[in-house]
């Protein structure tokens, strides 16, 4: 009889509770929500912690790339330049063409060179010869069989030199007393000057790795 | 039964739900200490059987059992709204708490994988500005917007010591295009001329009475450094158009011509590297 109204008792008090029972954490205890509310805060706070450090990183990482980028730019138009000084790209710009000729054979390597000089001098930027052979820093002209041989290569007349630059410039150099124009006329060849607008520097120059020289810097 | 008062305590031994407890579980003991007290007089024979008083107690009992658990339910419900507040507040602290570091962590999880991008892109970047990196400088190494240092010779020219009326033992502008031409020739990889770089833009001109190499007036001796090869180059100038020339302007006019190989030398930089004119065209 007892243990009936024990059973019923703890059944009626239980289903009271049981009613109520319908949240994940009631059956827990307080203590247990505490705690759990406790590692709750401190597991925010560490991942705010991962995060506001992940944020200083992809902010340094943005601001790097941004200074990458500028400097990307400035190499790349300083690439441009530098492909255009060593020949390793077509170059287009106002300048001149000049056409020599030669019916006596005797304009030799050391006329061509002075007048690539005089060239130079007047500011040329880009400088090729008859449209196969690239004047650069290294450019050597010498003869051999009576041929005019440019880096190796033979060139024949009539000699046509595309330059550009100021094509003004340039023309007055070449037809400058004591210029080109006189020493080719001396040797009984003619020269003409024809200024553009756009000249057209084709040819290529490819470069070596050095053998010998190691940059000083970069 | 001595599992029940444990059973009841759900909520822990918490001292404000004591009450309602302890008053339970002092009515199941009492109730069962009654019981086992009846089973026990019942057993023993010298106690005489059960008399209608003992149906009055055990319906008193009963009775005071209805009371108990009625007064139990009562307290329950009328302490459940404290007690209940304070979970459903830990309980939305909880839930509310959770929500946000779900936020927080999917935040992170954007965050990371935003960064991993980022940083193998710039690997990636590294590699290309490695690449863009080494052609600038072999770029800059044959244009001579970078210094070169390394073996190779010093060709030292001056004008002949005593120049009478005839000019032939001054240096001229051409004599020095055609030593150069002749380094050229012989290997050199990189030439100056008094410390100017000799590049694509550099003129060897005679301005007035001095030579100028870029423009810059220099007077003798002039001195001319090219890296290469130093065990091959001299004699390699001296076969050329240019040293044969030199050999004879030495022979014939006493001008001073003197190569010595080097086991370094240095050879500046021009910091030229703008164009006014020429444009690059590329491919289209």
């Amino acid at each position: 009889m007892g243990l009936l109204l024990a059973v019923l008792g703890f059944a009626a008090v239980a289903q009271m509770r049981l009613t109520r029972d319908d949240s994940d954490y009631s059956g827990q205890r307080r203590e247990v929500l505490i705690e759990l509310l406790d590692s709750l805060f401190s597991a925010a706070e560490r991942t705010l912690g991962q995060v506001d450090e992940l944020e200083r990183t992809r902010d340094e990482l943005l601001s790097s790339s941004e200074r990458r980028q500028i400097a990307i730019d400035e190499a790349e138009s300083r690439l441009q330049v530098l492909e255009v000084l060593t020949g390793t790209v077509a170059a287009t710009g106002p300048g001149v063409t000049i056409t020599i000729t030669d019916p006596e054979d005797s304009v030799a390597a050391a006329s061509l060179l002075n007048g690539i000089e005089e060239l130079r001098d007047a500011g040329a930027e880009a400088i090729e010869i008859n449209d196969t052979v690239r004047v650069v820093a290294s450019t050597f002209f010498t003869e051999q069989d009576g041929e005019v041989l440019i880096d190796g290569v033979a060139v024949r007349p009539p000699y046509l030199i595309d330059a550009i630059g100021s094509s003004h410039t340039l023309s007055e150099a070449v037809i400058f007393p004591g210029g080109l124009a006189d020493e080719i006329e001396r040797l009984g060849g003619t020269v003409s000057v024809e200024e553009a607008n756009l000249v057209e520097v084709g040819s290529l120059h490819s470069i070596d790795t050095p053998e010998y020289s190691q940059p000083t810097e970069g | 039964m001595t599992h029940l008062p444990g059973g009841l305590r759900e909520d822990g031994p918490d001292a404000s739900e004591a009450p309602h407890i302890g008053l339970l579980t002092q009515v199941m003991t009492q109730t069962l200490d009654q019981d086992y007290a009846a089973v026990a007089r019942r057993r023993d024979p010298q106690v005489p059987d059960p008399s209608p008083r003992w149906r009055i107690g055990a319906l008193s009992v009963l009775l005071v059992f209805g009371l108990m658990l009625g007064v139990s339910a009562l307290t329950t419900d009328q302490e459940q709204p404290l007690i209940a507040a304070e979970r459903a507040e830990l309980i939305e602290q909880i839930e509310a708490g959770q929500s946000k570091l779900a936020d927080q962590q999917q935040q992170l999880a954007a965050l990371s994988d935003e960064v991993a991008r980022m940083q193998s892109r710039l690997a990636a970047e590294l590699t290309d500005d490695r690449l863009l990196s080494n052609r600038l400088t072999a770029l800059g190494v044959a244009a001579g917007t970078i210094g070169v240092t390394g073996p190779g010779v010093v060709v030292t020219v001056d004008d002949a010591r005593y120049t009478g009326e005839e000019s032939g033992g001054v240096v001229l502008d051409t004599d020095l295009q055609l030593l150069v031409n002749g380094l050229w020739e012989a290997g050199a990889e990189a030439v100056s001329i008094d410390d100017h770089r000799l590049t694509s833009l550099t003129s060897i001109r005679l301005a007035g009475e001095a030579i100028t190499v870029d423009y810059r007036s220099l007077a003798p001796p002039y001195v001319i450094e090219a890296t290469g090869d130093p065990d091959t180059m001299p004699a390699r100038l001296l076969e050329t158009r240019g040293g044969q020339f030199w050999l004879d302007l030495k022979t014939n006019y006493g001008v001073q011509f003197e190569i010595v190989a080097k086991s370094q030398v240095s050879i500046p930089a021009d910091l030229r590297d703008h164009l006014l004119y020429a444009a690059p065209r590329r491919a289209t």
